[in-house]
């Protein structure tokens, strides 16, 4: 519903790709470099361990033994979330993001799947600003999504 | 006993009651008043503030001038009634000092017609008889009218009046019947003495003596028994506000404020509430969505019972904080606290974690202006744009303290209770306003504005942009170009009824253009339906408030629609086919090089 382009949003244009026939037009001083630059990349595609990089663990659970009582809960609260196409405008546009690392997308797609650990420390940092809610191209009310959330989240809330 | 009859025993009970419930209440919500609120009693207890006080005592409990000014015939019905009873018991008691023989009781004042059987013979007596019966009429004249407003309110100009519940009925009843009863039991004693007014007098001779003689003392006690029955439930209903009120007031003048909890303040403007109604009208909830049973007079309801918990929270949730209640309310209840009071979320909630934001560095900005965009104005840059223009244009040095990372003003999260959150983000930028030694705060949302007003105390002056803009002009920093652009301008809510704002924008318009008149403007101008304060109205009902006052906007056609907020312009920009603008752009584009 809202696009950003009116409000003089430019979007980053991604540079033209080069031809075949341009390419090898280049100078050999240039390739060479290209050639330096693809091996030093897969030097550290090798060694990534070594530079602070781990593969991920995989993330596989079973969505048959979640706990989705929560989840269901949510939607009926906030009936709107069903249309979540998971666009990630949400994370795009979050204030909080802007200064840590926090991803709105991230916790409403995991708690929609039953994995509640963690989300209660990562939804503490949002400041409810309702910028997520204004440019979700669907209209989901995120940030009734967020409260409830929240709420379903506290140990005190005695629904469960 | 001389000057005692039986009947006089429901009245005297129900008086003694009266007084001992509302004083035990009263005394109970004082002390349950806050710290702050505890020292400014003790502080302006006995200053001059009183005369104002009671000023606005007589005028508002008595004479009910801010209804009046907003209905004059709801507030004749109100003045009839209070104001009448006022001076009939005033010039009762007089009256009867003078009449009485023998011991004087406090009922002989009310029931003097029956213990001074004489008739009028001097001056003096004959002017009292004549004028009590005036007063009676003044009185019956407002309950008249309030029989008329149950049958059909818009007579009186409410298009709905509140749902009452049965104990709100029964006492309405009581209270009608008590002025009914006194004129009937006064004009058949009149039959039998001879000691009536012009109206009494009249009355009374319609009845034949018998008759007279055998209604005499049922009617009496019927008035007796009426009167009980309004004194013992009045501390329990709506009627509470009559006495109330005098005390909201007295508070208010002293300079009590509510805090964020519900604290004895609070209690009392919740009994100050009459249930007149007169939120209903406006609110857009009822207006466009036909939602009825959110408005603050049914909150505070709740509330003040404190039963219905779930309907509470919902009716709490379900409002957009507009401040149109707030606007209307006669008695000058603070809603939108209340409202944020019934939302508070307290130490339930989990408590925040922006440890984030510790890292965030100020910027020393000596002699600039802060410009701080607010989050919403990130989603409509070209606001923030034009504002840089006109600084540059005016030759304004300004630092833009949010252009590419913005940390929330706190409000959203304070309208939806969340307030130990909302003070950590305030807290953190108050530091950061604090640490840039700017000369001026300039915002361009109105809920940041409102905030930085309101909830911070900060030590430089805060400006929302059209009032920065006015001043600009004014001091002639920044000249503009006249051209025969037309526009509407439409008032946000917390800019214009939340700040009081509605002078400057129009004064830059007029400036620039020409301004045309819409239907609801200023304190009646429509919500844009993309409030902060709701989280549960669903897009098509939000789209439906929106396009009620759009439709109010482009009615007279103007060239361009004007709003002086970027949740407004967001909102609207996509309902409509006209041109809708912020007022920074306006004037931007039409800035004389």
């Amino acid at each position: 519903m809202f696009d950003t382009h009116a409000d003089g949003v430019q979007t980053v244009c991604t540079p033209s790709l080069q031809t075949n026939a341009q390419r090898h037009q280049q100078p050999f001083s240039v390739h060479l470099k290209k050639v330096y630059l693809c091996r030093l990349v897969f030097y550290i595609y090798c060694n990534m361990a070594n530079f602070g990089f781990s593969i991920k663990k995989t993330r596989s659970f079973n969505l048959s033994q979640a706990d989705l009582r929560k989840a269901e809960r949510l939607l009926e609260e906030v009936p709107s979330y069903r249309l979540c196409i998971g666009c990630g405008g949400c994370t795009a546009t979050c204030s909080a993001r802007q200064f840590t690392d926090f991803d709105i997308r991230k916790v409403h797609n995991t708690f929609r799947r039953g994995q509640y650990d963690k989300l209660a420390d990562e939804l503490r940092k949002c400041m409810l600003c309702g910028k997520c809610t204004l440019v979700c191209p669907r209209g989901v009310n995120l940030r009734s999504l967020i409260i409830n959330m929240r709420q379903l989240l506290t140990p005190s809330h005695e629904t469960f | 006993m001389a000057n005692f009859h039986p009947f006089v025993v429901p009245f005297v009970m129900g008086t003694i009651a009266l007084f001992a419930i509302c004083g035990y209440k009263f005394v109970r919500w004082i002390k349950q008043f806050d710290r702050k609120q505890q020292a400014l009693i003790k502080k302006n207890m006995f200053s001059t503030r009183i005369v104002p006080a009671l000023w606005e005592v007589f005028c508002e409990c008595l004479l009910h001038l801010r209804i009046t000014k907003k209905n004059w015939r709801l507030g004749y019905m109100h003045r009839s009634i209070a104001f009448g009873w006022f001076l009939l018991i005033v010039f009762g008691a007089i009256e009867s000092r003078i009449g009485i023989k023998g011991p004087f009781h406090f009922w002989c004042a009310i029931f003097y017609r029956f213990f001074h059987h004489n008739p009028p013979v001097n001056g003096t007596e004959v002017f009292f008889t004549q004028l009590m019966d005036l007063l009676l009429l003044y009185v019956l004249s407002g309950i008249f009218l309030a029989f008329v407003k149950k049958i059909h309110s818009r007579i009186l100009g409410m298009q709905r009046t509140t749902k009452h519940t049965t104990m709100d009925i029964t006492v309405k009843i009581a209270l009608w019947a008590i002025f009914p009863l006194r004129l009937l039991s006064e004009s058949v004693t009149a039959r039998l003495y001879a000691n009536g007014g012009f109206l009494t007098q009249t009355i009374g001779d319609l009845f034949s003596r018998p008759v007279a003689e055998f209604l005499e003392l049922p009617l009496w006690s019927l008035y007796s028994i009426a009167l009980c029955i309004f004194f013992l439930m009045l501390p329990f209903t709506r009627y509470m506000h009559i006495f109330a009120e005098v005390f909201l007031i007295y508070f208010r003048k002293l300079g009590l404020r509510d805090s964020v909890k519900m604290t004895g303040y609070t209690k009392y403007e919740l009994s100050a509430c009459s249930r007149c109604g007169m939120c209903i009208d406006r609110c857009p909830l009822y207006n466009t969505l036909d939602i009825n049973d959110v408005q603050s007079v049914y909150l505070l309801r709740n509330l003040r019972n404190l039963e219905h918990h779930q309907d509470i929270l919902a009716a709490g949730k379900n409002c957009l904080m507009c401040h149109q209640c707030a606007e209307d309310c006669p008695v000058d209840i603070d809603l939108m606290s209340i409202r944020r009071i019934s939302r508070d979320k307290g130490d339930t909630d989990m408590s925040d974690n922006y440890r984030y934001l510790d890292n965030v560095k100020g910027f020393n900005a000596i002699g600039r202006v802060a410009y701080f965009g607010g989050c919403m104005t990130q989603l409509t840059p070209t606001i923030s744009e034009a504002m840089k223009t006109i600084f540059d244009a005016a030759g304004v040095k300004y630092w833009h303290l949010d252009s590419n990372r913005a940390i929330c003003c706190g409000r959203p999260l304070m309208q939806q209770g969340f307030n130990r959150q909302a003070a950590d983000l305030r807290r953190k930028n108050s530091e950061l306003i604090g640490s840039c030694n700017a000369t001026a705060l300039v915002t361009s949302c109105p809920i940041c504005y409102h905030t930085f007003k309101h909830e911070y105390n900060l030590s430089i002056p805060v400006y929302h942009h059209t009032e920065y803009i006015d001043m600009l002009i004014k001091s002639g920093k920044l000249s503009v170009k006249q051209s025969d652009t037309t526009f509407t301008y439409h008032d946000p809510c917390d800019l214009g009824r939340g700040s009081g704002i509605y002078k400057q924008p129009r004064k830059v318009l007029n400036a620039i253009g020409k301004l045309k008149k819409i239907s609801a403007e200023k304190e009646n101008s429509l919500c844009c339906g993309m409030n902060l304060g709701n989280t549960v109205l669903s897009l098509d009902q939000q789209t439906q408030l929106r396009d009620k006052a759009l439709s109010v906007l482009t009615e007279p056609n103007p060239d361009v629609v004007v709003t002086a907020c970027p949740m407004c312009k967001k909102a609207f920009r996509h309902g409509t086919d006209a041109n809708v603008k912020d007022i920074a752009e306006v004037v931007a584009e039409h800035l004389k090089n």
